[in-house]
Order: structure tokens, then sequence, then C-alpha cells
């Protein structure tokens, strides 16, 4: 079967590789879309220091069930599922305290070990999701970002009416502003790229702020009657963006 | 400035049993997903879809893949 194989960075190919085999506590699941991340652009340039190689890349991944044991979700042969990437260990103090997305042995899909972008593919059975029937195929990886932007505004509590800067107006970003909104808080979106921008404040995002062009301490005071923002999420990863989250 | 403001610092790692959430927000069109992805490709054009992004980082927001 096909595999999108990254032999090591910069070389990146498609490689017919074995179809994988099914262990009882795992489904196997035909892959129907799949979404490219940030993170996988970064493993293909080589940047992200987790990721080890030659490596199939893809954790954001959907498919249809073909093969599956017990398991605690009902989840049955024929169903549309979302694979959650984040598999580990069950068994140090993080996972005891149900935060396994900082598992001690964290292993991510197309990181740490091998991911989804294949034809074929097993995942333990527990670590899926039905998905609804009226999401397209080609939107349902996009909730694995999206758990991304909604974990960070749990984290920080959004609550309605407040102010919520965003630094980056990539996926991440423009998807923390639409679940802000979801919330009804009011994101204030900040990013260098005016195109970015621009889109955003087409989807809704009323108040965009561009720092090369604006002092956006001083929009920001404005936009809150002097308030300034109750969260800020940082999602861009420039240094002078982090700085400004604290003033 | 910490202390100042009593400001409170939350890391935020991928996530945790937020995937019912997510796909209740897509499937009840509280979310539009689809305002982020900029182009649907097949799965034998994902190596260069990986390299379009890599140069050209500003002309997209995601890029998925169809089987």
């Amino acid at each position: 079967m096909k595999s999108v194989y990254l032999e090591k960075p910069n070389v990146i190919r498609i490689e017919e590789i074995k179809e994988p085999i099914r262990k009882e506590s795992e489904a196997l699941i035909k892959i129907k879309s799949v979404g490219i991340c940030g993170s996988d652009v970064g493993a293909y340039r080589g940047s992200n220091p987790l990721v080890s190689y030659p490596r199939i890349i893809g954790h954001e991944l959907a498919g249809e069930v073909l093969e599956i044991g017990e398991n605690k979700r009902g989840i049955k042969v024929g169903d549309k599922v979302i694979i959650d990437p984040y598999t580990y260990c069950g068994r140090c103090y993080p996972c005891s305290i149900g935060k396994t997305n900082c598992c001690e042995d964290l292993k991510v899909l197309g990181v740490h070990i091998d991911g989804g972008m294949v034809e074929m593919f097993t995942h333990p059975s527990d670590m899926l999701y039905k998905v609804p029937d009226n999401i397209p195929w080609e939107q349902i990886p996009a909730a694995e970002p999206l758990t991304i932007a909604l974990h960070a505004i749990h984290r920080t509590n959004v609550k309605a009416g407040e102010h919520v800067v965003i630094n980056g107006a990539g996926a991440i970003g423009v998807l923390s502003a639409l679940s802000v909104i979801a919330y009804d808080a009011i994101p204030i979106l900040v990013d260098i790229v005016d195109e970015r921008l621009q889109f955003a404040k087409g989807l809704g995002v009323k108040y965009i702020i561009n720092p090369n062009n604006e002092d956006s301490i001083k929009v920001i005071k404005k936009i809150t009657n002097g308030r300034m923002a109750e969260v800020v999420i940082e999602a861009s990863g420039a240094n002078s963006a982090i700085r400004n989250t604290i003033d | 400035m910490l202390t100042k403001k009593e400001i409170d610092f939350k890391g935020s790692r991928n996530s945790a049993n937020e995937f019912e959430e997510a796909l209740t927000l897509m499937s009840e069109g509280i979310v539009d997903v689809k305002s982020v992805i900029s182009k649907v490709v097949k799965l034998d054009q994902v190596p260069e879809a990986v390299k379009e992004l890599s140069e050209h980082p500003e002309r997209y927001l995601k890029i998925n893949a169809i089987l």
C-alpha cells in the first residue's frame, strides 16, 4: 500500500509499504482523508527535534472501520471515525490524573512513531471517535487541530464577553478565533501577514492587528477600553509575540 | 509584570478529551472548519503539497487530502 514517507529532512515521497496487521485491542481502518499539519511541514524541514527518521507522517486522520474487536466506545465495522493521535502509557503520574496529553512517554503519530498517511492503518480501538454523518470526509481531519484550539481556550478558561488576543493567524490561530467566537467571547487576532488577517476578517474576526504596521498594545488598549485582554493565546511561536503576551 | 498583574501562565499541549466537542461544533455548523482548508488534494500529491507548504506558508492555511 501507499504511504507518505519522509526518509530524512527534505526528502519526501510516496513509498510502498506492507499493510498492517490488527492486534486484538486495535481497529483496522481504511484511511479516507488526512490533513497536513504545520508539524508535518516541520518534520519535512527537519526543524522539529522530536521527530526521528525515517518517518511516515500524518496525525490528522479519518477513515472507515474495516475490522474491530470489543471496545468501550461501541464502535462498529463501517463506522466513520477520527483518530486520536496522542498515544499514552496510562501508567505515569500525568496519565493517572487524566492528563494523557502530558504523558511522560507520549508517542504522537507521525512524530515519535509512524503516522497515518497510508491507505490502511491500525490504531487502539479506544482512541477512535465516531464522526457525525453530516461532516464530509475532506473536513473531518480538521477536528484534530480544532481540539488543539479548544484545549487552549479550556486551559485559559475563556468566558463569554472576554477579549482574547491570539498571536498567529495560521490554522490553529484562526480555529482558536472561531472557537472563541463560539464561546461568545471576542477574539483579537495578531499576525504580521496581512493576507492572513484579511482572510480571518472575512470569517467574522472583527479585530485584527499587524504589529509591523501599528502599535499592538495601543490598539488592544483601545479595543478593550483600557482594560487589556483577559486572555492571550500564543499560537505563533515568534519570540517577540511571546514577550508581548505579558504586556 | 507577572506580579504586578498577577498573570497566570498556562501551558497547552496537544489536547485530551476534546474530540467530542470538536466534532459537535463542526456537525452543528458552529465552527466552520471548511474556511481553513485552502486546498484538497489526493494522497499521491501530498509530498508535493508538503514542499509547497514549506516554501510558501503564506499561501495556505491547511491542505487536506482525500483517498
